[in-house]
């Protein structure tokens, strides 16, 4: 597999305050990252450097062997919160990035318009987001990350975090299912081993102060995985090892 | 947030307010506590009130005009400001300790040098009306463009959007219940800026009524006018409250 997204030897200090160091990671192309770390241990940094609305002390960050340290619009980044805007209608707040890339507003509903299905938002398109459900919004958001990458990379950090304990479970799944068919290749920062372990085709382990790589797992479990691969033992071995690292 | 649905109380509390003022003000007037004209009683101003109605109706297309292009005239300078307040740091250092300075100076004091610069006319009225204007609706712009969701501007820099997308999509539309909030304040204070400009110099308008009948002791007109300027503000008021409901129809979707 070809590698898509790259960074060497990241450092980040605020003042004075070294937050991560010398991290470096891959991304190759189709492949489900996890970054799990203790919070605050830098993650959602990595993520800012990656995404290139941060430029690192040192270090690099490569797509496709470029260079776009500290160059963000490159690599579509889902943050925490869903951020959807609250004065648009959804099918506006999800085809925001192709209309900021250039396309005309119809154009753009037309290109979004045609995934609402496949992320169980049909009916929703002229809704405002202040009327959807938590879960709906999350893949709203998720959409909207979608599009933006046209690179075929995206950074979502925490996706599920925010929802409640039922909807996350549902949504995680949802995910699951059409990951496959996103044709994305994706880093996603979570502080549940659980959830890393279900989506991830190899951990990343951030641990220590500064944040430093402390180890990868590989999560050998084929794609699409069963439902229940959470109860094996081998979920629990991965998870042990995981848990060791942090 | 939601609005609560009004209740019989929220129209009962304050009808009964005016109808205790308008009893006390009854009462004062017809036991003769105060001399009669000095305070006129409310029927002998609703009756001016009537009769005066085609003459108010029209000095105050005069006084409205001004207001009106006093008021366009501060929302578009306001605009002009805030923007470039906000998009230059030194700018905005620069101006802000005068743009508060500049609201201490009375407007009763700046009126007839006005009159001196531009004349009789309407312009000095307008000028009066875009300096009361002006204050409120720029600092509300320029708070709902610094307060702008972090979040949403790191969003939108990470999809490659411009300055002036990210000022298009989050810091404008962010800015709006903060304009619509300084605009009424400053809808307000609009009628009132042009009628004292009027008043300190001028040849038509409720100002220039106002202080004719003043003249002549017209106690009831007086207060006739007073009424009838109020009822001009709350209206204008009103306008804006409109205008807030169609521009934000997300305030209104529901689940």
């Amino acid at each position: 597999m070809s590698e898509l997204l790259s960074a060497a030897a990241l450092t980040k200090s605020y003042s004075g305050r070294t937050v991560v160091e010398n991290v470096s990671l891959t991304l190759r192309k189709g492949e489900l990252v996890g970054l799990v770390g203790m919070s605050g241990g830098g993650k959602t940094t990595v993520f800012n450097m990656l995404s290139g609305l941060t430029a690192p002390d040192s270090g690099r960050v490569l797509l496709r062997g470029k260079d776009i340290t500290g160059q963000p619009g490159n690599v579509s980044y889902m943050l925490q919160k869903d951020l959807l805007f609250g004065h648009m209608k959804v099918i506006d707040c999800v085809a925001l990035p192709l209309v900021i890339r250039g396309m005309s507003k119809k154009d753009a509903r037309e290109t979004a318009g045609a995934y609402f299905g496949q992320f169980g938002l049909e009916g929703t398109e002229y809704l405002y987001p202040a009327q959807l459900s938590g879960g709906m919004r999350q893949r709203a958001a998720l959409l909207r990350t979608r599009l933006d990458a046209v690179n075929g990379v995206a950074l979502l950090d925490e996706p599920f975090g925010a929802l409640d304990a039922i909807t996350r479970e549902k949504v995680r799944e949802w995910y699951l299912g059409i990951m496959q068919e996103l044709d994305l290749s994706t880093v996603f920062i979570t502080h549940d081993v659980d959830e890393a372990v279900l989506l991830s085709d190899r951990v990343l382990v951030l641990s220590g102060s500064p944040g430093r790589i402390a180890g990868e797992v590989v999560i050998a479990e084929p794609k699409p995985r069963k439902a229940g691969f959470g109860l094996t033992t081998d979920f629990l071995e991965y998870k042990k090892q995981i848990l060791g690292l942090l | 947030m939601r609005k609560r649905r009004k209740t019989a109380a929220d129209f009962i509390a304050p009808a009964s307010a005016i109808a205790v003022a308008a009893a006390i003000w009854f009462f004062v007037s017809g036991s003769e506590l105060v001399p009669a004209y000095m305070l006129p009683s409310p029927v002998e101003v609703a009756s001016a009130f009537l009769k005066n109605l085609p003459v108010m109706l029209e000095q105050a297309a005069v006084t409205l005009q001004e207001t009106l292009w006093g008021l366009l005239a501060g929302v578009a300078l306001s605009f002009v400001f805030s923007v470039l307040m906000d998009a230059v740091p030194f700018l905005y250092k620069a101006l802000y300790p005068l743009l508060v300075v500049s609201q201490t100076v009375p407007t009763v004091a700046i009126a007839p040098l006005l009159v001196l610069w531009f004349g009789f006319g309407m312009a000095p009225k307008i000028v009066l009306v875009i300096l009361t204007t002006f204050f409120p609706i720029t600092v509300a712009l320029l708070g709902g463009f610094r307060e702008a969701d972090e979040d949403a501007i790191r969003l939108m820099r990470t999809m490659g959007a411009s300055k002036p997308q990210i000022f298009r999509y989050v810091k404008l539309p962010g800015a709006v219940p903060g304009f619509f909030s300084g605009l009424r304040i400053s809808a307000s204070y609009s009628v009132i800026g042009a009628v004292v400009a009027e008043w300190l110099g001028g040849l038509e308008g409720l100002g220039v009524y106002m202080t004719r009948v003043r003249k002549a002791y017209a106690f009831d007109k007086m207060f006739a006018v007073i009424v009838f300027i109020s009822l001009l503000s709350l209206l204008l008021m009103a306008l804006v409250a409109m205008l807030e409901y169609l521009a934000m129809p997300y305030k209104r979707a529901r689940k």
